[in-house]
């Protein structure tokens, strides 16, 4: 029974060109490298254990500080969303209000919000916002 | 336990590490698409679809596709005209998938945007001048922090921006375009 798996496009070994020399590496020479590794490894952290250890008791525990426990410092700052009403859902409801009623958004502008059934109804019928470009206009420069 | 016998297991482990997988699933001889394949007439693993296949659905027309027009540039207003179906759809994806940084009224206050200190979301209602295709490009490829919603079909996309504008439009009618009795509250409201 033959140990080789019949695959395709695997070819005769004629095809991968000449054989490779042999290594010849001394197995005793690699053990005696990764022991001496080992050791060396060994050595250093037990050094910067006493090293650190010598400076714990000089300086004594360090406070924790004040920073732990606060609000996160990053590229979102992270709060709990969790306890008593928020202030986020409050603003929802105050919205979702706004929503859909008629109000004043600049009343020195004479500028009001409508429910939103009826822009969506006025969007139907082709309306678009004020500012918004109409059909053919020049797109801005650059890309999202 | 001899300590010999114990010995005799650890180095028996040790071995069995040298051996190949042992699941056949796991290595599996297959074909990759540009992989040589002499089993197929041609010799190549990707087969040819059979004479006569068409595809199940017409093309996508690129401008719908990615909301840019022959020229590059997005287009300004979206290829087909909203109808009160395809908002209804914007409104529920908007809801779903903008207003939780956007707003509900798409004006950047939502609870997720109180939680952000850098950069919180815009206000939508401050962009009225962007072109639609714009708009669709950045819910296609994400902007800033606001990751792709490149999950989103086509239609859901173009149906958000239809939303979006419907939005923009109702924070923002001037007065003489609502109802007179509304108008009259209004005028009496403040005084």
């Amino acid at each position: 029974m033959s140990t080789n798996t019949e695959r395709p496009g695997a070819g005769s070994a004629e095809e991968h060109g000449p054989r490779s020399e042999e290594d010849r590496i001394s197995t005793l020479a690699v053990v005696a490298v990764g022991l001496g590794a080992l050791l060396v490894f060994t050595l250093a952290s037990l050094t910067a254990a006493s090293y650190l250890h010598r400076r714990y008791v000089e300086r004594g525990p360090i406070a924790i500080p004040p920073e732990v426990g606060a609000s996160k410092i990053g590229l979102v700052e992270q709060q709990l969303f969790s306890g008593g009403p928020l202030r986020g859902e409050r603003d929802r409801a105050r919205r979702l209000e706004r929503l859909g009623s008629y109000g004043w958004v600049d009343r020195g502008a004479g500028v009001v919000h409508v429910p939103i059934e009826e822009a969506m109804a006025l969007v139907a019928r082709g309306a678009r916002p004020e500012g918004a470009p109409a059909a053919g206009a020049a797109p801005p420069e650059g890309q999202p | 336990m001899s300590r010999r016998p114990s010995a005799a297991a650890i180095l028996a482990l040790l071995a069995l590490t040298g051996c190949p997988r042992l699941d056949p699933m796991q290595r599996q001889l297959k074909y990759k698409a540009y992989q040589e394949n002499r089993l197929a007439p041609d010799g190549l693993a990707m087969l040819q679809p059979p004479a006569g296949t068409v595809p199940y659905g017409p093309p996508l027309d690129p401008v719908v596709a990615t909301g840019l027009g022959p020229d590059g540039k997005p287009v300004a207003v979206m290829p087909f005209a909203p109808d009160a179906r395809m908002l209804a759809r914007g409104r529920v994806r908007f809801d779903t998938n903008c207003a939780a940084c956007h707003g509900v009224l798409g004006d950047g206050e939502s609870q997720v945007a109180l939680n952000m200190s850098l950069r919180r979301p815009p206000s939508l209602h401050l962009y009225r001048e962007l072109p639609d295709g714009y708009i669709f490009q950045i819910i296609t490829m994400g902007f800033g922090l606001m990751p792709s919603y490149r999950h989103l079909t086509v239609d859901d996309r173009w149906a958000v921006v239809a939303y979006v504008r419907a939005l923009q439009l109702s924070q923002h009618v001037t007065v003489g375009r609502v109802p007179p009795e509304v108008r009259r509250r209004l005028e009496q409201e403040g005084r």
